[in-house]
This record gives structure tokens, C-alpha cells and sequence, in this order.
């Protein structure tokens, strides 16, 4: 097999993709168990939802309870549950009865819009700031740039929407506070949801770049007489934005988890608003389909960005 | 928040940084006043804490426990003014403090135990451990931390210590992933080895001789944590996850704040602005720590490029006369580096010749000054370094006079560099044959891969036979033998006058090191190249040079032929060098000798004769006034730097 693999370069790479896509199908797995797992450890179950427990008979709590299939041992349950998840099966909401499929259906368009608006505007901005910055290392831009991403990163999202709110909404009303319909309702809460990570994605192509610009194979290339715009645009930068592809990831996974704040700030009608809502009025079955959601989205970015770090670093290629 | 910690952290910092003392230094290397603002918040948030264990101390420090709901800053007695139940906004904001505070000490405990633990548990208990702790290390990932506080928030309901859960069963995975890395390095160094050949436990050596070298990541981490968790508190309270009313966490002030924004803008302000600030300083602490425990990272300011002013005016002056036949010469060149207190001379008084088809060897401890000699050289000083005084010659021609582009196009064709690591010499991005062919394309018309039958002829001629095969190959994928073989290629393929080559076989083994050497001594006849390489082997060097220059605290010491230089030493030091090597013919069991203390840094060079504290033979006259470098052998043209050669030599000499 090994033999097989060391004449076969092109078998050994699929070989690696298999596994790669192996390994993240578990992940997935384990993330669906913990939040199975994880909300049935929580006290009551749907039934006290569904039947005020002081007036329902035990009769009838057990029959709720065996119809919904809460009776059955919890892996039979979750084997169960996974099967519906293989087959689009999300869940149903106990409470307002729509399916978790068609929440996400009915919200997803809306998370969607706010967080690849957000993630454009990151790296949009995140990327020639950085540079600029680490490029005119110790001057007046560098210093602005740097006080501003440390400040973005020192903000709690609510404070900067307040801010933005009272500055743009009230006082100046170019636009709606709050909601949804136009696009002039995106711009509020795409500024606020990217603003942190995108103070955190500045300094960090601020920092690698300068890291690439102190290599040594720089300054091989200046004494072999390489140009200094060659040297900067086809190498240094190539180089420094390496871990930018990684930050894809890493910002994604931010994203997800600040779409839940930043939703409910400006009454966003999106997943993340679901999602907190369904966990203060213990709608477990839309807070497990949600949460397996949200996070299989972070497995998903994960896996492109390592492929896309193959493809752009030769020496994880052949690893 | 937890997620701007970055996974994949590539510059995580060094293995080998001690633990001892790391909290000290950071206590030293710390400004003040940002160590006195930490300092600032932590106290406070303590006392914060205290009071909401006592609340009778309470009244004993506040005028008021209860003001009207919303009163406005230094209104009735109230200092910041009051929240909607009538608290002082002052005491709101300690106990705030007190709770965020002690939330993220509770956030670091536990994911810095966590963290340090798996991270081990991975590195070094074995492939099946390692593999388990990946996987959990990823199943984490997949939850950011507000995600994971709805699922625990499920469990718990919501409250402090759900953001407390939350945070501590995310954060913990960056740590244990930069833990594992570091270990994986450690475990290959001596002290773990020798403790495992010892027959220590895997336990005895993780506590005893890992744990501490890791102090200093964990705590550059727990520096993190303790910011983030400010900040993720806030917005799980925000979202009601957090802490609910009545608790006065920071987080919840600022929620509330929000709130009830339109009775009293006041609470949130305060609120925010105590948590910017703190979260600032926090940050900046957090970035001085990095800087302490990992200097390499930290990246020098812009130094000035080359030419001062008073090298300005120097250059004007006619020039002085200068040996036509040479192809570099070298006229009292000194190169200063900029430092935060002013500049430092690194190398001073360095003249010297290279003829056509010469090889000069310059040798010396490490500090000597001979790598930064030959990059005086070159023209192309490290940034933060200049040339503060002298000129150099490429063929006669003053290189302070050509204008930039001029010197570039030259730097290669005429002049051209070789370093000690191969590897960091080239892009890992890009393969060999394309950056071979970069060189020509820089000095030469045409696409980059019309050079394609020149590089693949250099690359043969290189020694890297199968020629096709290595164009295409990625710098990691060759050994470092090939390595150094590339680089020479990627230098010789623009056949320059001359080869500056700065110990590049120091690191390869020895066989490799004799074929490397054999190469540029053949290549160097084949296209009259003159070379200058540098090296602290003197075998070596004595094996390849014509002529040697001895190089001691950023001096040349003694300049002659490698016959004279090394057969009759005249210069205290050059047989201090020469004793200090094995050689064949010594009697078994005669000590080596070696030349006590080290090369004294830049800065601290003594006053007259910088090796006179070392020297054996120094006199008087070697402590007041510096010794000029003088001709000491009208025949050979050997020249000396010394009141009081070594007498052998002066014998011969005479």
C-alpha cells in the first residue's frame, strides 16, 4: 500500500483528501452527539413544554413522552434523531410547530446576508490596511491603523451599535435603527459584526507581513539584484497572506458566534436570533437543529480553508 | 473573542525560553504605567469583590447604598450618578469589575489547566493520546464559545457560571494546541532525552522538566483569556445568557446600560468606557508579554538606509588612491547600527583588496564583525545598520556614487551572496527552477521562462544532476547538500566577478562539506570568479584562501597571506584561534587551549587595543592607546594590528 503510494503521487494526495474528508464527517458526528448529549442533560424535558406538569395527568405525560419516542433508550434516540439528520430531517419545534428545515429556510437567507457581507468587508479592509500599515512601518498611517484595530478589538459589539446607532440612525437617519427589509437594514449590523475580527484580521496581516519582510530569502533576493517590487509583491506578500487563508476560518467561526449577539441587537430576523431565543424558552429541538447547524458551518470552513492551504503552501501538500 | 485566538498561530514562541524568571522579567520589561493600570483594575475589581462578600463594608465607603433611579453624574451626593434601581453607578462598576474579574480568573484556571494538561497528554503520552486529544481539539473548534454558552446555558440556564463553563471548555484548546506543538519540539532535546534514558517516568519529566519550560506560553495565553473573557461576558449578558439581575457584572451594566439607554445615557458610558479601557490595557499587556518571552517576533524599527550625511560629505572628497587592479576595494569602512540610544559602531577601520580571481578568507569568533564586514560589501547593510564612514569600490568605481537602480542591477552580476541556511535563503513558495530563473529575469530581457536552458545548465553544473527533476522541486523537498547547491546556482547562474559567501557549509555534515567546498573552488576557476568566505574553521579556510584577514571586535587584526597568517601567526588572537582547534600532529592527551572570556559586544569595546583584556602579551601602552594596523612584513604585505606580535612570526618576518 505504502509502495503503492510513493509510486503514485496524485493517489497518495486523493488518498489524503479521503481522509481529510473522513476525519471531518467524525468531527460533524461528535458535534451532533455533544448537543444531543449536551440538551438532554438539561432539567425537564419537552413534555413539562408542552403540558403544565401541575395539571397534566402522569397518564398523559407518559403517553407525550412515548409518542415523541422519549421513552426509548437515549442512543436508540439519537439514532433516531442522526437518521433524520442524514435524510435533511432538522427537528420540529415543540412550541410554535414550524420545522427546524423551514426555520432555517425562512432565516438562513437572512445570517447568510449579514455574515458574508461582514466576512467581504473583513478581508475587503483587513488585508490593504494591514499592509499599508506594516509597509509605512512607524508612521502616522501605521500608528492609526493600529489604534483603531485595537480599539475595534477592545468594543463590545453592542457598545460600537450603540454608537453607530446614535450617530448614523438617530442623528444623522440615513439609517433604520433596527429590522429588516432593505439593504439599508444590513449596514448597521454588517459594520458592527465585523468590526472586532476585523481589528484582529488587520493586525495580524499587519504582523505577518512585517514577519516576511525581516526573512532571510529577502534578502538573498536583494543581493542576487531581484527588484524591490518583485521582491515585495511576488514573495513577501505571497508569504505574509498564507495565514490569511487560515484566518478564513477563524473569522468564520467568529462570525458564527457573534451573528447571535449582533442578531438580536438589531432584531435580525436570522438563525442566530432563533437560536437564542429558542434556548430561553427551552425549544431544545430547535436549539439542537440550530446549534448542529452553526457548527457543522465551522467544520465546513475549516475543512475549505485546510484544502485551500494545500493548494496554496506546497510544503502541507506533501505532508 | 475566543475566536480571534489564532489556531494555527505559526510564530508561536520558541521552545527554549527558560521559565525561570519569566515572571520576572515580565515584571521588569513591562512599562510601569501600564504594569500600575493592570495593577489599577485588578485591585479595584478586588475590592469590588469584597464588598459584595460584605456588603456592610458597603455603607463605610459610599455615602449612599440607594440613590433616585437614573440621577445624573455628581448629582445629591452621587459621584458617577446611579443605574434604574437607584445603585451608585461607582459601586456598580467595582462589583462589575470585582465579577468580570474574578469570572476570568476562574476562565484562565481552568483553561490554562485544561489546555497545559491535554496539550501534554497529546505531545507526549503516545500516538493514541495524541490522536484523541486532536480530535477533541477540533470537536471544540467547532463550537465558538457563544455557541457553546447556548448549549451550556441550556444545561445551567443562564448566569455567570455559564459564561465561566463556556469560555473554559473553548478557550482551552488554542493552549493545549500551541502546548502540543512546543512540546513536540522539546521532547527531542537533550534534557528530555537524558531524563527519559534515565528511566524517569513519562509523569516525573512532564511536571518536572516540561511544565516549566511551558510557563512562559501559558502565560501569554492566560493574558488573553483574561481580555477575552471581559469581552464574551459582556455580550453572553447582553443576549441574556450572562448574568442576570441583580448581578452587577460588567457585562450586565453595560447590558442594562443599553437598555435603558434613553432614561440615562450615564451607566452606559461608564460601562463602556471602563471595559474599553480595561480591555485595552489588558491587550497591551498581553502584546508586551509576547514581546519579552519572544523577542524574535518583535520587529526593530525602520533604521536608517546607508549613507549619512557625514558620509555625504566624505564621498565628495576626492578619492584617495586606489589599487586599479582590484575588483573590490575596501577603504576604512565602519558600519553603525541604530539603536534606541543613539547609534553603536559594529565594525570600524576595515580596509582590504580582493584581486581578480583572489579568495579572501575572513575569519574570527562569532561577533567578530566578519559577516556584517562582508555586507559592508556588498552595499546592502540589514536594515537598522549603515555604513557611518569609508567607501567601497567595485572595480574602481565608488559605490556611494551610483544611483540605486545602477547598484541594483549590479548587485548579482558583479557581487552576488551566499548564506549559512540554505533553506531560509529561499521562498518555500516557490520552486527551485523558478527562483533560479528570477535571478536572470531581474538583470536580463525576456519572460521568466525563456531562462528555462540556462537555469536547467546552471542547476547540472551545480552538481544537481537530473537537472529537470530539481526545477520543479520545492525548496522542502530537497536535503540540505541540495539545498546549498540551489542557492549556489541561483548566485552563479549571473556569473559574478565576485562570490561573498558567508559560512555556507557551517551545518551540513562533513563529507557534504568538502563536496560543497570542492564545487566553489571549481566553478570559481571556470569563470575567474573572485571569492570572499567567510568562516570561523580555520582548517577550512586556510585550505581554500590565498590571503586571510583576521577579524576581532569588529576590526581587522591581521591581514596576510594564508601561508604567513597561519603557519607564523604574529597577532596574539590568530594563535589563540589556531591553538584552540584539534589538529592531527598534537601530542594525545595535550589540552586544547583556548582564548578565555568572549568577544565583547559593540558598545562595550575597549578603549585602545579591543583585544588587550584577553591578550597574553598585552603591555601598557595596549590600554591607552589603540594600535594602528601597520605593514609588518614589507614581502608578503602582510599588515598587523598589535604593539607586541608574537615572536615566532617577527622572526620569521624579519
Amino acid at each position: 500500500m505504502l509502495e503503492a503510494m510513493e509510486r503514485c503521487p496524485v493517489c497518495a494526495r486523493l488518498y489524503a483528501i479521503v481522509v481529510r474528508l473522513a476525519y471531518s464527517a467524525l468531527v460533524l458526528l461528535l458535534v451532533a452527539i455533544v448537543a444531543f448529549v449536551g440538551l438532554r442533560l438539561a432539567p425537564g424535558d419537552v413534555t413539562t413544554q408542552l403540558l403544565d406538569p401541575s395539571r397534566a395527568t402522569p397518564q398523559e405525560l407518559a403517553f407525550l413522552r412515548h409518542q415523541l419516542g422519549l421513552d426509548q433508550p437515549i442512543h436508540i434516540q439519537f439514532l433516531q434523531y442522526l437518521a433524520g439528520l442524514l435524510q435533511g430531517d432538522l427537528g420540529l419545534s415543540l412550541i410554535t410547530r414550524e420545522t427546524v428545515v423551514s426555520i432555517v429556510a425562512n432565516a438562513g437567507i437572512y445570517s447568510i446576508s449579514l455574515a458574508v457581507t461582514a466576512f467581504v468587508l473583513i478581508f475587503a479592509l483587513a488585508i490593504p490596511l494591514g499592509l499599508t500599515a506594516a509597509i509605512w512601518r512607524g508612521s502616522a498611517i501605521d500608528a492609526a491603523v493600529r489604534g483603531i484595530s485595537g480599539v475595534m478589538m477592545a468594543t463590545p459589539n453592542f457598545v460600537l451599535a450603540v454608537v453607530l446607532i446614535n450617530l448614523l440612525a438617530v442623528q444623522a437617519g440615513w439609517l433604520p435603527v433596527a429590522g429588516s427589509g432593505s439593504w439599508k437594514h444590513l449596514v448597521l449590523p454588517a459594520l458592527v459584526l465585523a468590526a472586532e475580527p476585523l481589528g484582529f484580521a488587520t493586525r495580524l496581516v499587519r504582523t505577518s507581513y512585517l514577519e516576511q519582510a525581516g526573512a532571510q530569502y529577502a534578502d538573498a533576493m536583494r543581493m542576487r539584484g531581484l527588484s524591490e517590487s518583485v521582491i515585495r509583491w511576488r514573495h513577501i506578500m505571497r508569504n505574509a497572506l498564507l495565514p490569511v487563508i487560515s484566518l478564513g476560518a477563524v473569522q468564520v467561526r467568529t462570525l458564527v458566534g457573534y451573528t447571535l449577539i449582533v442578531e438580536t441587537i438589531f432584531r435580525w430576523p436570522g438563525l442566530g436570533k432563533r437560536l437564542v431565543d429558542s434556548v430561553l424558552t427551552r425549544d431544545y429541538q430547535v436549539a439542537q437543529g440550530l446549534t448542529i447547524l452553526l457548527a457543522a458551518v465551522v467544520v465546513v470552513a475549516t475543512l475549505v480553508s485546510s484544502f485551500l492551504y494545500r493548494a496554496a503552501d506546497p510544503r502541507v501538500r506533501d505532508e | 473573542m475566543t475566536a480571534t485566538i489564532d489556531f494555527d498561530a505559526p510564530a508561536s514562541p520558541s521552545a527554549s525560553v527558560a521559565a525561570d524568571g519569566s515572571l520576572r522579567r515580565i515584571v521588569r520589561g513591562v512599562p510601569w504605567p501600564l504594569l500600575a493600570a493592570v495593577a489599577l483594575f485588578f485591585v479595584a475589581g478586588a475590592i469590588g469583590l469584597v464588598f459584595l462578600v460584605a456588603p456592610d463594608l458597603k455603607p463605610l465607603v459610599f455615602k449612599q447604598s440607594l440613590m433616585r433611579a437614573f440621577s445624573a453624574p455628581l448629582s445629591r451626593g452621587g459621584f458617577l450618578g446611579a443605574d434604574q434601581l437607584g445603585r451608585p453607578l461607582e459601586w456598580r462598576l467595582l462589583a462589575g469589575l470585582g465579577i468580570s474579574l474574578g469570572a476570568a480568573a476562574a476562565v484562565t484556571l481552568i483553561a490554562s489547566v485544561l489546555g497545559l494538561a491535554m496539550g501534554l497528554l497529546g505531545g507526549f503520552f503516545g500516538l493514541t493520546a495524541d490522536r484523541l486529544v486532536t480530535v477533541v481539539i477540533d470537536l471544540t473548534w467547532a463550537y465558538p464559545t457563544i455557541l457553546l454558552a447556548v448549549v451550556i446555558a441550556g444545561i445551567l440556564g443562564p448566569g455567570v457560571w455559564t459564561v465561566i463553563w463556556a469560555l473554559g471548555l473553548t478557550l482551552w484548546a488554542a493552549l493545549a494546541r500551541i502546548v502540543r506543538a512546543q512540546v513536540l519540539v522539546l521532547r527531542e532535546q537533550d534534557f528530555v532525552l537524558a531524563a527519559q534514558a534515565l528511566g524517569y517516568s513519562r509523569f516525573y519529566i512532564a511536571t518536572r522538566h516540561l511544565i516549566p519550560n511551558l510557563m512562559p506560553i501559558v502565560i501569554l495565553m492566560a493574558t488573553l483569556f483574561v481580555a477575552l473573557t471581559i469581552i464574551a461576558e459582556a455580550g453572553l449578558s447582553f443576549i441574556g445568557l450572562g448574568a442576570q439581575s441583580p448581578t452587577p457584572s460588567l457585562g450586565k451594566t453595560l447590558a442594562e446600560g443599553f437598555s435603558f439607554a434613553s432614561s440615562s445615557i450615564w451607566p452606559l458610558v461608564f460601562g463602556a468606557l471602563t471595559m474599553i479601557s480595561l480591555v485595552i490595557v489588558l491587550n497591551a499587556f498581553g502584546d508586551r508579554v509576547r514581546d519579552i518571552l519572544d523577542p524574535k517576533g518583535r520587529v526593530p524599527l525602520p533604521g536608517r538606509r546607508l549613507r549619512d550625511a557625514a558620509r555625504r560629505a566624505e564621498a565628495a572628497l576626492p578619492a584617495r588612491a586606489v589599487d586599479r587592479d582590484a575588483v573590490i576595494a575596501v577603504d576604512d569602512v565602519s558600519v553603525a547600527i541604530h539603536g534606541r540610544r543613539g547609534a553603536t559602531t559594529a565594525v570600524s577601520d576595515l580596509s582590504l583588496t580582493l584581486r581578480p580571481g583572489q579568495t579572501l578568507g575572513i575569519v574570527g569568533e562569532s561577533g567578530s564583525g566578519k559577516s556584517l564586514s562582508a555586507r559592508a560589501i556588498t552595499g546592502l547593510l540589514p536594515e537598522g545598520l549603515s555604513l557611518s564612514g569609508g567607501r567601497v569600490f567595485w572595480d574602481g568605481v565608488d559605490i556611494a556614487g551610483l544611483p540605486a537602480e545602477k547598484l541594483r542591477d549590479r548587485r548579482g552580476r558583479f557581487v552576488a551572496m551566499v548564506f549559512q541556511d540554505a533553506r531560509a535563503s529561499l521562498d518555500p513558495l516557490y520552486t527551485i527552477g523558478e527562483q533560479v530563473s528570477e535571478s536572470l529575469a531581474a538583470h536580463f530581457p525576456g519572460p521568466r521562462r525563456s531562462f528555462r536552458p540556462k537555469v536547467l545548465e546552471m542547476l547540472a553544473r551545480v552538481g544537481l544532476s537530473d537537472p529537470e527533476i530539481f526545477y520543479d522541486r520545492y525548496p522542502h523537498q530537497l536535503s540540505g547538500g541540495q539545498l546549498q547547491r540551489a542557492a549556489l546556482a541561483g548566485v552563479l547562474v549571473l556569473e559574478p566577478r565576485v562570490l561573498i559567501a558567508d559560512e555556507p557549509t557551517t551545518g551540513l555534515d562533513a563529507t557534504t562539506q568538502k563536496k560543497i567546498v570542492a564545487l566553489v573552488k571549481a566553478l570559481q576557476r571556470e569563470m575567474n570568479m573572485s571569492v570572499i568566505w567567510i568562516s570561523h574553521d580555520l582548517d577550512l579556510v586556510g585550505e581554500i584562501a590565498d590571503e586571510i584577514v583576521v577579524a576581532y571586535a569588529g576590526q581587522p587584526v591581521e591581514i596576510g597571506t594564508v601561508e604567513e597568517v597561519l603557519k607564523r601567526p604574529a597577532h596574539p588572537y590568530t594563535l589563540g584561534l589556531l591553538e584552540s582547534r584539534p589538529q592531527a600532529t598534537m601530542a594525545p592527551k595535550s589540552p586544547l587551549r583556548s582564548v578565555g572570556g568572549t568577544v565583547p559586544d559593540p558598545g562595550d569595546w575597549p578603549p585602545a587595543c579591543r583585544f588587550a583584556p584577553r591578550c597574553r602579551r598585552a603591555l601598557a601602552i595596549c590600554g591607552t592607546t589603540p594600535p594602528p594596523m601597520e605593514l609588518f612584513d614589507e614581502g608578503s604585505g602582510r599588515r598587523l594590528r598589535c604593539y607586541n606580535p608574537e615572536p615566532g612570526a617577527a622572526e620569521a618576518g624579519a
